[in-house]
């Protein structure tokens, strides 16, 4: 099955955006320290701008950033949003206030507390009224959900926005499940080889063994082992590279293989 | 579309352990919901699952122990489920059989029950917890093919209460792309405090028995559920010649986005005719092909009369329709599979069930909007549910051939 990648974005604390984390990932230039906090993204509306989360706003702003890169309007374009941890500070303070007399919780944070909220703020962002989709498979999130991406998009012919982030949980839960560096990345994916950058995906049989990870920067090789969404670097180092690769990523009893190619020009 | 059929099925829930049962809960009229007790400080109504508590699950699969997999395990073991899936997993080979799951809290009560057990002053939680196995979201698909041995791809949809619907059509794209023979498809939502709370602060409990499409309905009642369908490919192997209540064709699926409220439906309907829009579409069939609708009807002001509205915008007042969130009570991300399964009782028994509890529909409704039971005979019936973010799933069954 084959996809054409059509456009990227990334983000994450002190990663602002894809041309940025190229750099990086190029040896090019280093994490800016002083630019951990994540913008607001602009096409949230006003009020939710303020209020969205760590993980709204990495969500939305990869998003934002892969459609800014092409044609297509975003609210033409069916979404895949994935995420293993969903949103740990939400989900911690909820848990929090259970453990309290009465145990009420706030109503904004849990109508907010839904795995799918990144992608509903970005369907009511954008007016959106396509089909999304939600998905978490804790540390195999990146393989369950870009083949669940590209069989989408082959299956229903057209292009889609997939998008993986996670963050880290603070609290009790994170003494349960560690997540290092908000990070996320988007990709609008389309059926077939058709553009500059190709991805074959086929899912085999039997475990298979991990792709040793390429040379990445300390803090970007931190990100891969302790981010479920960092799993997609190798994928981004070999993009930036302009070079042609093969991964493995385990997916339960079975792994899927990804080929990426970049066509002759 | 691949024609895909349902093979095998189950769902446990207040209204009984098993299609047989769900089956005689609907035409009975039994009441099912009760009082909150599951909560110290609890008000309004809750169907509860009877024998989750005292359920094990099989000692190699202990990791995994928590109410959400307890409720998952107890439908594995019902209908004959475990056995069809290992005839078709003897056809297919396990590796080729996917477990599509929806759930919205996972495993979360054992969190829950950690955070209260903490030494005061230590953040840390008790060695017992494990997050990987309960509250995360993997937690349901690994049990479920670990305790029917099939290794295929495996996936959560976490859509909120329109997850195990979503899950169809997921499941319905891996088998149509070659990638799996068959899916196992459903989900599993369980009790806990998180939503029981979260429900109550947006004061959308009643503090009655959920009363769908009730002039003075006030709400819902939360309740507790799973089910599986086994979901394949039409004529892909033999099947016995059994007729089973859960047998049923998966001929159309829609979804949509609202893009209007992250926890108010868009009350013009809008993202509601456009699931209900496309599953006909993808079905190629005609409104008025529909002969039944089970409706998300959760019993809330706001979902009810969007509903109404936006099934009216369709299909006029022409087809039945009921919600049976009344005996369930809204079961969240599972409500997907439980009504799934109650539109193919639907499609075999044609008895169309009433909305229990409810009696004077919202004079401000125009749909055919079942208060007493009716027999008639449908070959096609949809199944709606909408959930927070705006995310909309309709699906379409057919009557086994």
């Amino acid at each position: 099955m084959i996809v054409t990648i059509e456009a990227i974005g990334c983000w994450g604390e002190g990663l602002h955006g894809w041309p940025t984390v190229q750099n990086i990932l190029r040896g090019e230039a280093s994490l800016c320290a002083e630019s951990l906090k994540l913008p607001a993204p602009t096409s949230l509306p006003m009020n939710e701008q303020r209020r969205a989360s760590q993980i709204i706003r990495l969500a939305v702003l990869c998003a934002e950033e892969a459609c800014q890169q092409t044609p297509y309007k975003p609210e033409d374009l069916p979404v895949i949003f994935a995420s293993s941890n969903g949103d740990g500070f939400i989900i911690n303070r909820i848990l929090e206030s259970l453990t309290t007399p009465g145990g009420a919780v706030s109503p904004s944070l849990f109508h907010n507390s839904v795995h799918n909220a990144p992608a509903g703020y970005w369907m009511i962002g954008h007016h959106s009224h396509q089909p999304a989709v939600s998905l978490g498979l804790h540390d195999e999130t990146l393989p369950a959900a870009l083949l669940k991406a590209a069989i989408e998009a082959h299956i229903e012919q057209r292009s889609v926005l997939f998008c993986i982030y996670d963050a880290p949980v603070p609290g009790s839960l994170g003494t349960a499940r560690r997540t290092d560096h908000a990070f996320s990345c988007a990709f609008i994916l389309t059926p077939g080889a058709n553009g500059a950058l190709s991805l074959t995906l086929s899912f085999q049989e039997g475990k298979g063994e991990a792709t040793p990870p390429p040379p990445l920067p300390d803090v970007m090789m931190n990100i891969l082992r302790h981010n479920p969404a960092g799993h997609v670097l190798p994928l981004l180092y070999a993009i930036a590279h302009k070079r042609d690769c093969t991964l493995t990523l385990p997916y339960g009893a079975n792994h899927l293989r990804l080929a990426l190619a970049h066509a002759n020009s | 579309m691949t024609e895909l059929i349902i093979t095998a099925g189950t769902a446990i829930s207040a209204m009984g352990r098993g299609i047989e049962a769900t089956q005689r809960c609907l035409q009975n009229k039994q009441h099912t919901l009760q009082p909150d007790q599951f909560q110290p400080t609890g008000h309004g109504y809750i169907g509860r699952v009877v024998g989750v508590e005292e359920h094990v699950i099989p000692p190699h699969l202990a990791q995994f122990d928590c109410r959400n997999n307890r409720l998952a395990d107890m439908a594995l073991m019902t209908d004959g489920f475990i056995e069809t899936v290992k005839t078709a997993s003897a056809h297919y080979g396990p590796h080729r059989i996917a477990v599509i799951m929806g759930t919205s809290t996972s495993g979360i009560l054992s969190a829950e029950e950690a955070y209260a057990a903490r030494t005061p002053g230590d953040p840390t939680l008790p060695k017992s917890f494990h997050y990987t196995n309960t509250q995360d979201l993997s937690s349901l698909p690994r049990y479920v093919a670990a305790r029917l041995g099939v290794s295929g791809p495996l996936l959560t949809i976490s859509n909120a209460c329109a997850s195990s619907t979503r899950a169809f059509i997921d499941a319905a794209h891996l088998i149509t792309s070659g990638v799996c023979d068959a899916a196992i498809v459903g989900g599993a939502d369980s009790l806990c405090r998180m939503t029981l709370q979260g429900f109550t602060s947006l004061e959308l409990i009643s503090p009655h028995p959920a009363r769908p499409c009730d002039a003075e309905r006030d709400g819902i009642s939360i309740g507790e559920a799973a089910g599986f369908a086994l979901l394949e490919r039409a004529n892909a192997r033999p099947l016995p010649l059994e007729t089973s209540s859960y047998r049923a064709r998966l001929v159309g699926y829609g979804a949509s986005s609202d893009g209007y409220h992250m926890s108010s439906p868009d009350p013009t309907g809008a993202g509601a005719i456009r699931a209900m829009q496309r599953a006909l579409e993808h079905a190629h069939l005609p409104a008025k092909a529909i002969g039944y609708i089970n409706m998300h009807g959760t019993g809330t002001r706001a979902n009810d009369k969007m509903e109404d509205s936006a099934i009216y915008a369709l299909f006029g007042s022409r087809v039945p329709c009921s919600s049976t969130k009344g005996w369930s009570g809204h079961t969240l991300g599972a409500s997907g599979i439980l009504e799934t399964m109650i539109c193919a009782i639907v499609l075999n028994t044609h008895h169309l069930p009433p909305c229990m509890n409810s009696h004077t529909t919202d004079p401000t409704f125009r749909s055919d909007i079942l208060l007493t039971a009716r027999h008639s005979r449908s070959d096609y019936v949809m199944n709606n549910a909408f959930g927070f973010g705006g995310t909309n799933s309709s699906l379409i069954l057919g009557r086994f051939a």
